[in-house]
């Protein structure tokens, strides 16, 4: 598959549904079988939609941008929760942030600096899900 | 029309200097002659000699006939002239055939003298228009040498001006070949200053790509795009919630699950209940969206999104040509080489 050409947000959007589907097969919800029609019924266009953004936002940040040095963060999964880079939305009522454990990441986030010999700045906190 | 007017004066020329040297010719022969002769013995073998009619006329000669006229015609014509030879002998054998000469007496004088005469009035007639001739001929002669003067005088006139016109060219010319490699020279730099401008626009390529296009967006607008990337992600993992079938089809497994942070995600937040029973919708669009985000992440995070044989050189070449922006970046991780497919070994 040539992922270099205009076609690229539908091969990965593609590929996501098949990624879903097995996920969803492995941890045993719905048909194996009809898991890939109906995420592609229901969900394909969205997702073409939602990797054509993530494109262009490659194209800006990695072409288009030299005022300021950006990049788009996720927090990996199982690290501890930091307050100070991260948001937790979705935090469990009593249970101190120090012993948060990431899941996943719902929201990305963003970090940027304006010269080289500075530190990456958090311009957006990505958003976390912990348990 | 130069040779023309070289050759016309000769043409002129040459029938009139032949003419008049066959006019010449007796005279020439009787001065060459005379030193010959025997010398005269008396006055009247004097008288005689010098009696005889002059018709060729030298330079400095009166061209009156009447003043140089001989008084004493010979009795033997020896005119050098082919021609008035030849009508004398016609005349005289005429004479002698046609007229019978008196023999004696009165009679024979007043003949000699009436017919004396009659020849002396032609002689003398065309005496006088062989003169008139020759003068013609002298004074056409003299315009054709003032012509010729002239002609060879314009003709000097404009060899002086060929010859200065050649040299002109020959000065020129030089000039032209100089001329000529001080082009071939300036071509040569400018053939050099091109190739430098290529491989120096080529070293600029990256800068200049990056520099022309640094008000194109700004960072609110990287920020905002960000925001809507993560809505679109909301709306879509509770649109697929809403969707999809959640009963549980069957037992979940473990073998053959690949490693990462996507299993980690769906092992932990979607949990399965009992058979048919639906999974926590909650749960499983939490997981759908740090599904959708990270693989979002992977996208605008990726360097290539090629990922065939050549993927390494590729990352190799695209880090070469952002040099600069790789000194004053930190050490790139690992998820920034990995392409949407390299996720998967996460």
């Amino acid at each position: 598959m040539d992922l270099s050409h205009e076609n690229l947000p539908r091969a990965i959007a593609n590929d996501a549904v098949q990624h879903l589907a097995d996920l969803l097969s492995f941890r045993g919800v719905g048909n194996p079988i009809d898991n890939v029609t109906n995420i592609k019924k229901h969900g394909a266009e969205k997702l073409e939609t939602l990797f054509t953004a993530a494109r262009k936002l490659n194209t800006m940040i990695g072409q288009n941008i030299v005022s300021e040095e950006l990049a788009v963060t996720v927090v990996p999964c199982g690290t501890l929760f930091e307050g100070e880079f991260m948001e937790d939305t979705h935090a469990r009522v009593g249970v101190k942030p120090a012993r948060r454990t990431v899941i996943c990441t719902t929201d990305l986030g963003l970090w940027g600096r304006k010269q080289a010999k500075e530190v990456m700045k958090v311009l957006s906190k990505p958003k976390v899900a912990t348990w | 029309m130069r040779l023309d007017l070289i050759t016309r004066p000769i043409v002129w020329i040459c029938p009139v200097a032949w003419f008049l040297d066959l006019m010449k010719t007796p005279q020439a022969e009787e001065a060459t002659a005379q030193p010959q002769r025997a010398p005269l013995e008396n006055q009247d073998q004097i008288e005689a000699a010098t009696a005889q009619p002059q018709y060729i006329l030298s330079d400095n000669q009166d061209l009156d006939p009447t003043s140089k006229m001989p008084q004493n015609p010979p009795k033997t014509q020896t005119n050098a002239s082919g021609g008035d030879r030849k009508m004398v002998g016609n005349h005289t054998n005429g004479r002698h055939e046609g007229h019978p000469r008196p023999v004696s007496g009165t009679g024979s004088q007043q003949y000699y003298a009436e017919h004396r005469s009659g020849r002396e009035d032609s002689s003398q007639s065309r005496f006088r228009a062989q003169a008139a001739h020759l003068k013609r001929i002298e004074r056409n002669y003299e315009q054709l040498v003032d012509e010729h003067g002239s002609l060879q005088h314009n003709y000097t006139k404009l060899y002086q001006a060929h010859q200065t016109t050649i040299a002109d060219l020959r000065e020129t010319q030089v000039a032209c070949n100089g001329q000529q490699q001080e082009i071939k020279m300036l071509r040569e730099k400018l053939r050099g200053a091109s190739a430098l401008s290529d491989v120096r626009n080529q070293e600029l390529k990256v800068a200049r790509t990056f520099l022309s296009k640094g008000d194109l967006f700004s960072t609110s607008d990287v920020v905002q795009l960000v925001r809507d990337l993560n809505s679109e992600i909301m709306q879509i993992a509770a649109h697929l919630v809403e969707t999809l079938p959640l009963k549980r089809f069957c037992t979940p497994s473990a073998q053959g699950v690949p490693e990462g942070w996507y299993n980690y995600i769906f092992s932990t937040l979607v949990v399965p209940q009992g058979p048919g029973e639906e999974v926590d919708k909650g749960s499983l669009e939490l997981a759908l969206q740090g599904f959708l985000a990270l693989y979002a992440h992977a996208v605008t995070n990726a360097w290539s999104f090629s990922h065939g044989s050549d993927w390494c050189d590729t990352l190799y070449s695209k880090v070469c040509e952002i040099g600069t922006l790789i000194q004053r970046s930190p050490l790139p991780t690992v998820s920034n080489y990995l392409s949407v497919r390299g996720l998967d070994c996460c």
